[in-house]
């Protein structure tokens, strides 16, 4: 027989995989995945985005989905990330540890790791 | 992590237009691209646009594809699934205006709709009792037994002004006093899903799409009269609604969400089906009741009304499936 806690603990565990269905979460992580990208090394990233939200039990709160071509293919894979309605970073030349930095840094604590964006690159 | 959930319509028109088929290719198709942990697939109930069908909705973007063909899979996987570009020609067209894409709610279909019975419908799958408890499923039953006593209950649905979806408009919370008032050893909750009014949809894409809603409202039904068993009467022209139902059944009885000491409390109830064989005048509540019995379905005369003298001669309530489907919003928002 379930309890009310068990319930409750259900209920929990399934509302980030339901809220999905919901539309987006306040932050949006977007790989780039056109065949530049993709050529690039895109889905290694995407997957380590993938991996770092759902260990940090983010997934109600972030939506990680992916773009096609947004015409600078040289500084490929290219992740854009969108925390308010017209605040946007962009990342370039991204690999999957940079990916686990950005989580790390920017999505959970809100520092923009400056070196890796556009323009600033080194 | 699942990033991107897709889920195709399995009510009863997708089906026919060839969902089935649609959500294997589609399984195939996303292995083939090595993305199944990425990507879920979801059988849902209706969401509405049977003509339409078969209709496909991807999460998080929320882009709806209407009349999918099993060729046009390898080309939502490559292009939606692997590159995020939403394939634009299998999009609804009244999504699409312009360049951009308008959301599935504001489009004229919708737009006027606030979805409270069917709220579940092509959201959840229905054979998953764990997603149903992921939206608020079991919550409402939960509150009754433990905050609220039966007059409570009957009163917030008496206070809510729901009267019996079903078409004779009766209040339900004034049925459900009758039958509380009543004193008898036991009493019965039934449920009406003989649906027969031609080209009428709604019990069916509930019982369909949300079939725990109708076993969490029938419980609640059962506590606020004092009944410890109820009855479903659903036509056998529902293939579909009935296997889902008996499944929802069978996985409350596991979590001991139907049976013996729900939530370690003193209520105790379940539920059985029973089939209609096709007779419309079953529909009747009198009717539907002598059928349960086992009898010849015939109507009988009242008084004496089912809530003082109904199934096996006891007091009964009945009530219509998207009657039910209302119950557990109102126990949860209030009345």
């Amino acid at each position: 027989m379930i309890t009310l806690e068990e319930l409750a603990a259900i209920r929990d565990k399934m509302k980030d995989k339901v809220a999905i269905r919901e539309g987006s979460g306040e932050i949006r992580i977007v790989v780039g995945m056109a065949t530049c990208g993709i050529a690039a090394g895109a889905r290694p990233v995407l997957n380590a985005f993938i991996e770092e939200i759902s260990k940090e039990g983010l997934t109600s709160k972030v939506t990680v989905t992916q773009t096609g071509c947004i015409g600078i293919c040289q500084y490929e894979p290219v992740v854009e990330i969108f925390t308010g309605k017209d605040e946007k970073v962009t990342y370039v030349n991204m690999t999957a540890e940079k990916a686990k930095e950005v989580v790390e840094k920017h999505i959970k604590s809100g520092q923009v790791i400056k070196n890796y964006t556009i323009g600033n690159e080194k | 992590m699942i990033r991107s959930h897709v889920l195709i319509c399995g009510g009863t028109g997708c089906t026919s237009s060839g969902a089935t088929a649609l959500i294997q290719a589609m399984e195939d198709e996303i292995k083939k691209n090595g993305l199944e942990e990425e990507v879920k697939v979801v059988r849902t109930g209706c969401f509405g646009l049977c003509a339409l069908g078969p209709i496909m909705i991807i999460y998080p973007e929320g882009s709806f594809y209407s009349m999918v063909k099993n060729e046009d899979i390898p080309e939502i996987v490559t292009e939606h699934l692997l590159k995020g570009r939403v394939v634009k020609r299998l999009l609804y067209s009244e999504t699409v205006v312009g360049d951009e894409i308008k959301s599935l709610n504001e489009t004229d279909f919708y737009a006027k709709q606030k979805r409270v019975a069917l709220r579940n419908c092509g959201v959840i799958n229905p054979e998953i009792i764990d997603e149903y408890i992921g939206v608020d499923g079991y919550r409402a039953i939960a509150k009754c037994l433990t905050e609220y006593t039966p007059e409570q209950v009957i009163n917030v649905i008496k206070e809510s002004g729901l009267r019996g979806r079903g078409g004779g408009g009766f209040p339900t919370g004034l049925k459900w006093t009758f039958a509380a008032n009543n004193q008898s050893d036991q009493k019965y909750v039934c449920c009406n899903a003989d649906e027969g009014d031609p080209g009428a949809f709604m019990d069916r894409s509930v019982l369909e799409g949300d079939p725990h809603v109708l076993i969490e409202a029938m419980s609640i039904a059962g506590y606020a009269i004092g009944s410890t068993q109820g009855y479903v009467y659903i036509r056998a022209e529902y293939p579909i609604a009935v296997e889902r139902l008996q499944k929802a059944i069978e996985d409350a009885r596991t979590y001991g969400l139907l049976g013996k000491n729900i939530f370690g409390t003193n209520f105790c109830f379940d539920i059985e089906l029973r089939l209609g064989a096709g007779a419309f005048v079953c529909g009747e509540e009198t009717a539907l009741l002598t059928s349960i019995e086992g009898n010849r379905g015939e109507p009988r005369p009242r008084p004496p009304f089912p809530a003082v003298k109904g199934l096996f001669g006891k007091p009964t309530i009945i009530n219509n499936v998207e009657t039910y489907a209302n119950i557990p919003r109102i126990i949860l928002n209030g009345a």
